[in-house]
């Protein structure tokens, strides 16, 4: 408006000086002995068109920008068309860096820029003790409750009971994932339900009438996103409970599980004080302000001296107190990861902004004569930079246009395929931030490639046609170049060295063969198999079934599947030799594997055995009790002697067995980490120990699509739905071998 | 904004009008007549040409212009210089001295 008003009183102002000049000139004329009327025509003639010039006055005064923009980019235009292979070859360029640089920042941005959707997540920690034994930090209930009484430099204390599979047993049984957590919880995090409230300090207790807070997922597929369900009950395994709440629609668990219901974790806190019995919980805080986290650390120290008291003297040394910034905890090893992701497609991106500019600067080569004529007959010099930079400017933003459809698509590629454990990965999309950082990033590119060929001064030289060889932009031409070979060099060593440790991990030595192996992780209904016979009798029939399948070379059984999996994990000097003095005060001796498994597991794997026996079907039966060691576990546990015969006892509550065969060493720690060693046991079904959750291990010629099919079918596809959760978890070994590789020991 | 020295042929209005305005405040009108009187008729400034050359001199802060009465008792738009004109004018000529000088001596010499 006030541009339009500012117009206006410049068109008069012309105005009024034109109609002075002509007046005067009218004057003039009359006195040479014109005509009034003739002074005035001859006047307006000589004074030519007076529209013309309050037009060129006023475009010079405001609408000059936008004119000479428009201006600009028709002639960009023009002479992008007139060159397509250029055009094409730079577009092309920007866009293979903006589209690599933007899927990367999405991803990464969540894991290093973004905030976590907590209040003061600056001032979050999660705290506990850090053992061998497992991957996350954890107080024992007792010094739990201790501690949250003592504490001084937390303003909120709160603690989780983690999460476990729980059914959602109604018409439409649903496997789900129910987080447990104390009542301090959610305001601790400060999160407030998005509908319904949280649940009370009455109702967290292991009495009271049961309640759940919904998360928002389930809350839309279950009630459809009706707030009516606020008080609904809801089954899950079996027992009513109450909805109070719902929780927000980007709510996360600290610990980055996947939950769908959050129930009260309910510790019996005098049970608990009195060292009956003892839960392990996850104990997040926040802390008070100004309270830096080492001050934090410190001031727990004594309560952490304290309960060290309380822990079995093998454990001592290898227990340290563990505070750290949640988002630090979160991510893990994945900063740094991702930084150097970040850093080497930002080099990607400089390299094709170097392209382009090479580009760029052939072209203003032979664009010299031109620049000079434009030059010679008047435009000024900011003027020609203006217009090459308006040039690399649209290139850059068509470059950016397709580097972000490039992006979309290299995003999706990579969530695809990218192995499990990268923090966050899921959330990673082309939301407003990332593409303003992709046109940001794109901008500065052109600006950058853009300034290198509008810096050169038009020669004159250059309008008599010759060639003119210039000191300077062949120097700035020679630099690019070097910059462009450093940068690749770094590039070039970095994924050589990325490509060598993937290599690696391909022919990591496995002791088994993972070929045309899958693997189906199920667990029953515990209402429908309440008891073991029944579940032993569903488990003997699928696996008779799989057995029968055409193309089914072998059937096993195993609570847990190398090399990631590992469901039981004990330590060295637990495991007690018949006739040896116990040695469980002398240290953890560190982590050994067990897994339970049916006889046909080491077939289905290969895995050799290199002297005595696998387990056969009586082994299973009969409840003996024998064992097989792996090559390193019978090694150092019998390092001159025949293991075989001998009777050993895996912890303190386990049973004696006698190893009967020494098994191949198989990665069992991730296909990165260090192997444990290991022993096996039979998986037996008796009348008192039922089994809930196996995984089958197949060997078969079949695709793995058809082998669900199989299983699904096989008691009809109703009661199938209940066995397995919608998120039945089929793959293939060789798919696990990759997420072993990413997740390491879990 | 823009530069200085080269672009001479346009260049050699703003020498004009600048050189004009040094005498004192003038208006449109004024600078006309006084470059057709004082070169004898041989340069005349074209009205089409003067007026947006004024404009953009005012946008380059050379020149500064106010409305004052004139000595016919007419409102007329007068122009006055300003230090950078000022400045520019000195450039301009000692620029257009060398051009001339050196334009003359070729003509000279053929």
């Amino acid at each position: 408006m006030r541009l339009f008003r500012k117009k206006r009183t410049v068109d008069d102002e012309l105005r009024e000086e034109i109609e002075f000049h002509l007046r005067m000139r009218t004057g003039l004329n009359e006195r040479e002995g014109m005509t009034a009327g003739a002074a005035r025509e001859a006047a307006r003639r000589q004074f030519g068109n007076a529209t013309r010039i309050q037009e060129e006055a006023r475009r010079m005064q405001i609408n000059e920008f936008l004119e000479t923009l428009m201006q600009d980019l028709c002639y960009a235009a023009r002479s992008f068309r007139r060159t397509p292979g250029f055009t094409f070859a730079a577009v092309f360029a920007i866009a293979l860096g903006i589209g690599a640089t933007t899927a990367m920042f999405s991803v990464v941005d969540r894991i290093l820029f973004r905030g976590l959707p907590y209040a003061h997540e600056d001032r979050l920690v999660w705290l506990g003790m850090g053992a061998p034994i497992g991957r996350n930090e954890f107080l024992l209930g007792p010094d739990y409750l201790e501690w949250r009484d003592a504490q001084t430099p937390f303003e909120a204390f709160t603690s989780s009971h983690g999460e476990n599979d729980c059914d959602i047993t109604e018409n439409e049984p649903v496997r789900a994932r129910c987080g447990r957590v104390e009542w301090t919880f959610l305001p601790t995090l400060g999160i407030h339900p998005a509908l319904g409230r949280n649940f009370t300090r009455e109702e967290d207790s292991p009495n009271a009438p049961r309640v759940g807070l919904l998360s928002y997922g389930l809350w839309q597929s279950r009630f459809g996103g009706n707030p009516t369900a606020i008080g609904k009950a809801l089954r899950v395994d079996g027992d009513p409970i109450t909805v109070v709440g719902v929780l927000p629609r980007d709510f996360e668990m600290p610990s980055l599980a996947r939950v769908d219901l959050l129930l009260p974790q309910a510790l019996d806190e005098a049970a608990q004080r009195k060292r009956e019995i003892m839960a392990m919980v996850m104990v997040f805080a926040r802390l008070k302000p100004g309270v830096a986290l080492a001050q934090a650390e410190a001031a727990l120290q004594p309560l952490f001296e304290r309960a060290l008291q309380f822990v079995p003297p093998q454990f001592r040394k290898e227990v340290k107190l563990k505070v750290s910034a949640l988002r630090d905890r979160q991510v893990r090893d994945a900063r740094l990861a991702s930084w150097i992701l970040l850093g080497s497609v930002v080099c990607v991106l400089l390299i094709s902004c170097a392209n382009v500019a090479n580009l760029l600067l052939a072209r203003a080569a032979s664009r010299q004569r031109e620049n000079a004529v434009r030059a010679a007959i008047g435009a000024p010099r900011a003027r020609l930079i203006r217009q090459m930079l308006t040039e690399s400017l649209l290139l850059s933003v068509m470059g950016a246009f397709a580097g972000l459809l490039l992006a979309h698509g290299l995003l999706r590629a990579l969530v695809a395929i990218a192995p499990e454990g990268i923090p966050r990965l899921a959330q990673a999309g082309l939301d407003l931030r990332v593409l303003l950082f992709g046109f940001a990033g794109s901008a500065l590119c052109g600006i950058l490639f853009g300034l290198a060929p509008a810096l050169q001064r038009p020669r004159v030289e250059a309008l008599t046609g010759w060639r003119v060889a210039g000191g300077r932009p062949k120097r700035l031409r020679h630099l690019l170049v070097t910059g462009q070979l450093a940068v690749s060099l770094v590039l070039l060593t970095a994924a050589g060295l990325l490509l060598q440790s993937l290599w690696k991990l391909q022919n990591v030595r496995l002791g088994m063969s993972p070929e045309s192996v899958m693997t189906v992780a199920l667990s029953l209904n515990p209402h429908r198999y309440p008891q073991p016979p029944q579940q032993r009798a569903f488990l003997e029939a699928l696996e008779a079934r799989l057995a029968g399948l055409p193309g089914t070379a072998s059937v096993a059984f195993a609570d847990s599947v190398p090399p990631g999996g590992r469901s039981m994990v004990t330590i060295y000097s637990r495991i007690a030799v018949e006739g040896r003095p116990d040695t469980r005060s002398a240290g953890t001796g560190g982590m050994v594997v067990g897994r339970k498994v049916t006889p046909g597991y080491f077939s289905v794997l290969r895995i050799p055995i290199l002297r005595g026996r696998a387990f056969r079907e009586e082994d299973r039966l009969s409840g003996t009790g024998t064992i097989i060691l792996s090559e390193s576990l019978a090694r150092r546990m019998f390092p001159n002697e025949n293991p075989l015969g001998k009777r050993i006892r895996p912890g303190v509550d386990g049973q004696w067995g006698e190893v009967i065969g020494i098994a191949g060493d198989v990665k069992n720690a991730g296909l990165i980490g260090k192997d444990d060693p290991e022993y096996y046991e039979p998986m037996i079904f008796t009348a008192a120990r039922g089994r809930r959750r196996a995984n089958v291990i197949i060997r078969s010629a079949i695709q793995f699509l058809e082998l669900t099919d199989e299983i699904q079918s096989l008691h009809g596809v109703q009661i199938i739905a209940r066995l397995l959760s919608p998120a039945k978890q089929v793959r293939a070994l060789q798919k696990l071998l990759a997420l072993g590789a990413a997740a390491g020991p879990r | 904004m823009r530069e200085s020295s080269g672009n001479t042929l346009q260049g050699t209005l703003d020498l004009l009008i600048l050189k004009t305005l040094d005498r004192g405040p003038n208006h449109g009108f004024g600078i006309t007549l006084h470059v057709q009187t004082v070169s004898d008729g041989l340069l005349r400034v074209e009205e089409g040409s003067l007026y947006p050359a004024l404009r953009r001199l005012e946008r380059d802060k050379l020149v500064i212009a106010e409305w004052r009465v004139s000595e016919n008792g007419r409102r007329a738009r007068y122009y006055r210089l300003t230090a950078a004109g000022r400045k520019r004018l000195a450039q301009a000529e000692e620029n257009w001295s060398a051009l001339s000088k050196g334009v003359g001596k070729v003509l000279r010499f053929a």
